[in-house]
């Protein structure tokens, strides 16, 4: 598909969310933690954005003030068209059953008091749908959908596994039909086991219901199954997006070699790895210039101003200084 | 089947018996006049002091009345006065919490009004409302209501505080649910059982306070037969008459003890895990 043919759903510039840090007993603010710095990217009609980056990055606060469940310190939202930031409180309300939100946690997503019909339910209620009957049809529909049954409907959510109960989010996700589910590292905290299964889920449910997908995730080898291109964050910065080819074949950016070089290749051979030193800067502190010349292994003089987030070619985009002269070097 | 009973029992027996306790106390209180064997305020200086036996069940005060009957009215005072405390802390006190807790516009003028309340001991800020307004079972309430609402306010708060940070708000959030759809439904059933647990015991407190308050001299006048107006009174015999201390007493206790056994049964009930 060419990008000019591709609908944008969501379309976000320079996104910032700098959380303050108080201090003393007079709280006046002694900095921010700046977990989103200025990041921009689009999530197109029907695909699967991956977004990758150590615990710590800022996914979630991306993810999050995207949908502005926290308010942005600066940037500009356009979903489906429309300016998300110029919405006053209740037109936001109004708007919230256009994107879903699948959590990490599936035990603390749910509400413990309320039964799994209800829960299911609510966003239907929340959204208006009046009529009770009909509610009720939906929510069986959407249940059978997640691959649970009807009976499940009168228990509570403690009666059930991670991954039941992570099926039951991915119902109430669906419920309104929603134009984007931002699935926020939705298996990370699920047994092994039933990991596969879930996201066998999601897929499915992305090819009968042609769903948009954020999906967040620390694990490159989760993203690589699922996504159609990917984003790698580092430090509240995007520092490389692209396609899943783009990424997995040729990766451009030092951090994502890096990240890559951990898992094994497909065949069983392995990359050469690619081991980073020292720890991850404070998002509080984070250093001049290249957010990642602290740490990376090809650190030049030049990295001590900062890279423009710039087009390697086909839409695949790098924040790197020395992209080109590294690109040989794999 | 047998099962099947036992296990209902395990679930509803604390329900069942504070409950049912709790209830017996309230009958009480209204037939009152039933139940009484003699008149509350009735003087017989002859018979003061006398022993519990067949005439008096409970024996007779200094005056010459019977406790028993007594007892049985005075029922009716301490539970209005503890009834209507646990009303009032408990709808205000819910109110005033789940606004502090959830907007931080209500948190700073809230909790420095109920700080400013708690800086005194509760006893003290009631004695002085009283002595202010002037006794009376009205007076009374207002005195222990507004000295106990910061506790329910704080444990509210606290309890609020924590549960909007669960994971199932911001899903409520993140499906576009109003603030009020929120906090009544998303946060106010996570704070149910805490509250339970601080209302009966302020239940407890307050039928001990009112004792306490009319011993200071500015709760109800000697004439009403309250729980609290007939230990205080009995105070004085302890060594020669201590049934005038232990009946009354066993009064409280045994009111205290449903009303803090229903709360426990109540709080077990509404969580589903422990069905
Ligand atoms: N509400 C908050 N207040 C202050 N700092 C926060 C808050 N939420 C997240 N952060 C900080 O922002 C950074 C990014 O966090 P997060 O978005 O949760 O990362 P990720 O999802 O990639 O693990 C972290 O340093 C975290 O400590
Ligand atoms: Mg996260």
């Amino acid at each position: 598909m060419d990008d000019r043919q591709k609908k944008v759903l969501l379309r976000v510039r320079g996104l910032k969310k700098w959380f303050p840090i108080h201090r003393g007993i007079t709280s006046r603010v002694a900095g921010y933690v700046k977990a989103v710095d200025d990041v921009s990217y689009d999530v197109y009609q029907g695909e699967t954005l991956g977004l990758v980056g150590e615990s710590g990055c800022g996914k979630t606060t991306l993810a999050r003030t995207s949908l502005r469940l926290l308010e942005p310190t600066a940037g500009e939202i356009q979903f489906d068209g429309q300016d998300f930031r110029a919405l006053g409180r209740r037109e936001l309300r109004q708007a919230r059953k256009n994107m879903q939100i699948v959590f990490q946690d599936p035990f603390g997503s749910l509400h413990p008091k309320m039964k799994i019909g209800r829960i299911i339910e609510e966003p239907l209620i929340i959204s208006g749908v009046k009529d009770k009957a009909a509610r009720r049809k939906r929510v069986e529909e959407l249940i059978v959908r997640a691959g649970l049954k009807t009976e499940h409907l009168d228990r509570y959510p403690h009666e059930f596994s991670g991954g039941q109960r992570q099926r039951v989010v991915i119902a109430r996700a669906l419920a309104t039909n929603p134009k984007l589910i931002i699935c926020d590292e939705p298996v990370s905290a699920l047994d092994v086991s039933v990991r596969s299964q879930i996201l066998n889920l999601l897929e499915e449910l992305q090819e009968s219901l042609g769903l948009t997908y954020l999906f967040i995730s620390h694990d490159l080898s989760v993203v690589e199954h699922i996504c159609d291109r990917v984003a790698v964050m580092y430090l509240g910065q995007m520092v490389e997006l692209g396609t899943r080819e783009q990424i997995y074949g040729g990766m451009l950016h030092p951090y994502t070699k890096a990240l890559l070089s951990a898992i094994p290749l497909a065949g069983g051979e392995k990359r050469e790895r690619i081991a980073l030193e020292g720890d991850i800067p404070s998002p509080a502190k984070p250093p001049e210039g290249c957010r990642f010349h602290t740490r990376c292994p090809y650190v030049a003089e030049v990295c001590k101003t900062v890279p423009p987030f710039e087009d390697a070619g086909e839409g695949h985009r790098v924040a790197c200084h020395r992209w080109r002269e590294l690109a040989g070097t794999k | 089947m047998i099962k099947k009973l036992a296990s209902c029992w395990r679930r509803y027996s604390q329900v069942i018996l504070g409950g049912g306790l709790f209830l017996l106390i309230v009958l009480m209180a209204v037939f009152a006049p039933l139940i009484a064997t003699h008149d509350p305020g009735a003087y017989a200086m002859r018979e003061a002091l006398q022993e519990p036996g067949p005439a008096h069940l409970c024996g007779t005060d200094a005056f010459g009345r019977d406790v028993f009957s007594r007892i049985v009215y005075g029922a009716r005072i301490s539970l209005t006065i503890a009834l209507a405390v646990l009303v009032v802390c408990g709808a205000l006190g819910t109110v005033l919490g789940l606004l502090s807790g959830y907007y931080r516009w209500a948190e700073a003028t809230i909790m420095r009004l109920m700080d400013g309340l708690m800086a005194f001991p509760s006893i003290l800020l009631a004695l002085v409302i009283l002595t202010v307004f002037g006794s009376g079972i009205q007076n009374i309430i207002l005195a222990l209501s507004i000295s106990y609402l910061p506790r329910v306010v704080r444990t509210i708060r606290g309890a609020v505080i924590s549960v909007k940070e669960y994971e199932h708000v911001e899903a409520a959030r993140a499906m576009g649910a109003s603030d009020a759809r929120i906090i009544f439904k998303y946060i106010l059933p996570l704070c149910v059982s805490p509250l339970i647990i601080r209302l009966t015991l302020i239940m407890a407190l307050t039928v001990l306070s009112e004792s306490s308050l009319t011993f200071l001299g500015v709760g109800l006048s000697p004439e009403i037969p309250s729980w609290g107006n007939i230990l205080s009174e009995g105070r004085q015999y302890i060594t020669t008459s201590p049934y005038l201390i232990t009946l009354p007493g066993l009064a409280i206790v045994l009111a205290v003890l449903s009303l803090n056994t229903l709360g426990d049964g109540l709080r077990d009930l509404l969580d589903p895990r422990l069905k």
